[in-house]
């Protein structure tokens, strides 16, 4: 198995003079084809910037980047657009469909870019819907869709072109607990029947069972890097899970408003009958009330 | 790549749908501009048809002798310039003499005096009427090469009966309430004329420097120097040459005799109907450039309308832009998305304007006697051009764009 990853003494500085942050500090990461790999660490840990570095999209200030074996600081941004084109496959936080296309045309347009004809790639783009079960909102549009769906619908554009390398920062940051684990489960069923190489951020150590590898993160390197069996948590996220929680007052909203998403759609079937029966009886006791009042007057 | 760009013009017409109003109200600098560029330069293209028109009617070996320079001639006896500031009547006058000079001049088969008589007919019922009286002389219809519908054109010895007139159609109708009046009579400085015939109708033009003949009543000149003393004003001599294919030639025989028998002393102008058609053309393309450039202004202005909203949209836009070229997106992928959007929008905004000013110019065409042509090369211009100015001025933002680094892009929502 080749290496598709090779980062050396990598680091990333943002701003000038005395506002300069360290982003990331002299990582060194090596993947090899066909991994899953976690990325974990608290927010602001450089994980993000690192994502962006290995897909192409951000350039690192000092060190060697090295993809599928070649050099990343020598190819043009021409060349960098064609290798992401090409080979690797992005699924974000906050989805980024275009929000005029839908989501048929969502999941083509990077297929577009490559030259294909309209026919060849709508089609493309069909199957791949297929695969992630939303062949039947092939002519919706983003807005009309659940967060999960749509991110269904982001990986089935990430998956479109065949990419050798998915790069998920943070796929289910924005998805409550069921459709976080659908999609998860999506990922782990396309690194099974597939030979691409997965690259996920996330927050939830519960969700380090779909990966072979983790990498903790934290202040811009790398703290530790372990290896963990399928279907199982990693040990040092088990930890993590265990120990005191260090959930913070966002976190607890983010639960909140997950719940909330959750709740309205279950619950508004079962309390709509309901409600009907409290308009009865609301009727029925004014009725009372008035028998009471001529009662009173008699 | 045929491929993407359809796509491209597809997305980019669902673009600009999802801002409808402001697509629109970008277009109409554009529109605004054609239509004025278009409307302008059809109107002169209209007039100078006319003319052309009137001229080919009166024959193109017609001569018209006039005092005054409207135009000078180098050695070679071809036009070097026009005197725009020259009116027909000022800078001396004609006389019989010069009649007869031009009459006398060999190659000349033809020739008639065109007077203007001040005077004022009444119609039947005593009413005045403004219409020109044109004295000449029975030559008259040979050389307009015009025929008179009802009854004939007078004599050349109306000693006997000197008070005779034929009418231009317009004129019969506004005297006589018809287009055919003859053997009626009206005054005409005291005294009766009868009416001997009346003229087909003349082409004519909106821009014509010599009377409408439609308008005017036409009198023997003996008849016009009997009632005003021998003192018509000749305002110009009518000509016409044995052999049509000589007219340049008598042109230049007849300028030769005249400015002879005067030592150079008055100036005429000669010209025969190419060159006036040509002096006519020289006027009105002038006019038309002047306004067409300035209509072009506004063209201009819709252009830079369209880069306004162009480097707006790509601002707004930025996280799109971004999201693009994360999934593999050039930057001249982005470029052309861009341009083709702006392309997109001017273009649309020249056919739209080209439909106006057919409409507008059917309005003329029927509301005023301007009959504007609107020719398919006016037409292609315009598309080209205002595709051009979507590809000039969408191209600034179309190259902010395409140069965003994809990370600064996807950063912005």
């Amino acid at each position: 198995m080749g290496v598709i990853i090779e980062l050396q003494d990598v680091s990333k500085l943002y701003g000038f003079g005395d506002a300069t942050t360290l982003a990331l500090d002299e990582v060194n990461l090596s993947i090899e084809q066909n991994e899953f790999v976690a990325i974990m660490g608290p927010s602001g840990c450089g994980k993000s910037t690192l994502m962006n570095i290995i897909g192409l999209l951000d350039r690192p200030t000092h060190g060697e980047y090295k993809f599928n074996g070649r050099s990343a600081a020598k190819l043009s941004p021409d060349k960098r657009a064609k290798i992401r084109r090409d080979t690797i496959g992005f699924i974000f936080q906050s989805y980024n469909l275009l929000p005029r296309l839908t989501v048929l045309e969502n999941v083509a347009l990077p297929l577009a870019y490559k030259g294909m004809s309209l026919t060849r790639r709508l089609k493309l783009a069909s199957n791949m819907l297929e695969r992630v079960g939303l062949q039947d909102r092939e002519y919706y549009y983003p807005r009309q869709l659940s967060g999960g769906q749509v991110q269904c619908v982001a990986i089935a554009r990430a998956l479109v072109n065949d990419p050798k390398l998915i790069i998920a920062d943070e796929p289910t940051g924005n998805l409550d607990s069921a459709s976080s684990r659908l999609v998860m489960e999506l990922l782990g069923e396309i690194h099974k029947t597939g030979s691409g190489t997965i690259l996920f951020v996330t927050h939830n150590p519960e969700l380090t069972r779909y990966a072979n590898r983790v990498v903790y993160m934290r202040d811009g390197s790398i703290m530790q890097d372990e290896t963990t069996m399928f279907g199982e948590v990693a040990a040092t996220a088990l930890k993590q899970m265990y120990s005191i929680p260090e959930t913070t007052v966002e976190d607890d909203l983010e639960g909140v408003s997950a719940l909330m998403k959750a709740v309205p759609q279950k619950a508004a079937e079962r309390t709509q009958p309901s409600a009907q029966k409290k308009k009865k009886t609301s009727k029925k006791s004014t009725r009372k009330t008035k028998a009471r009042k001529r009662s009173t007057r008699v | 790549m045929s491929s993407i760009s359809r796509g491209n013009v597809k997305m980019a017409i669902a673009a600009l749908k999802s801002t409808k109003w402001r697509s629109m109200f970008t277009m109409l600098g554009v529109i605004i501009g054609v239509v004025s560029v278009v409307t302008v330069v059809g109107v002169g293209e209209g007039i100078k048809y006319q003319v052309g028109g009137q001229i080919n009617q009166l024959g193109r070996d017609l001569i018209t002798i006039r005092p005054g320079k409207l135009v000078n001639r180098g050695s070679g006896g071809g036009i070097t310039g026009v005197n725009l500031f020259t009116t027909t009547t000022s800078g001396g006058t004609l006389t019989q003499e010069d009649l007869a000079r031009v009459r006398q001049t060999k190659g000349v088969r033809l020739a008639v005096p065109l007077g203007l008589v001040n005077a004022t007919a009444q119609d039947g019922a005593g009413h005045a009427t403004s219409l020109p009286i044109v004295a000449s002389t029975s030559d008259l219809p040979g050389v307009l090469n015009q025929s008179v519908t009802t009854g004939g054109f007078f004599s050349a010895d109306t000693t006997g009966q000197p008070y005779v007139a034929v009418l231009g159609s317009n004129a019969a109708e506004e005297l006589f309430h018809q287009g055919a009046p003859l053997g009626r009579s009206f005054q005409l400085m005291g005294q009766t004329f009868f009416v001997q015939g009346v003229f087909n109708q003349f082409d004519t033009n909106p821009l014509s420097l010599t009377t409408d003949f439609n308008d005017a009543i036409f009198i023997p000149y003996s008849t016009a120097q009997l009632l005003t003393n021998n003192n018509t004003q000749l305002y110009e001599v009518l000509a016409k040459p044995t052999d049509p294919n000589q007219t340049t030639a008598e042109v230049h025989a007849i300028s030769k005799t005249l400015t002879q028998a005067y030592q150079g002393q008055q100036q005429f102008t000669v010209l025969s109907q190419n060159e006036s058609l040509m002096v006519t053309n020289n006027i009105l393309d002038l006019l038309t450039k002047l306004i067409a450039g300035v209509a072009a202004i506004s063209l201009l202005v819709g252009g830079i309308g369209i880069m306004d909203v162009m480097l707006v949209s790509v601002s707004e836009r930025m996280h799109e832009i971004g999201i693009r070229k994360a999934l593999g997106a050039t930057n001249r992928q982005i470029l052309e998305q861009f341009l083709i959007e702006s392309t997109v929008l001017s273009l649309a905004g020249g056919l739209i304007g080209i439909v106006i000013s057919l409409f507008i110019d059917y309005l003329l065409h029927v509301f005023t006697p301007l009959t504007p042509i609107i020719s398919w090369q006016a037409v292609v211009i315009a598309t080209i051009v205002s595709f051009l100015v979507g590809i000039i001025f969408g191209s600034v933002p179309a190259i902010k764009a395409a140069r965003k680094d994809p990370i600064d892009a996807l950063r912005n929502e």
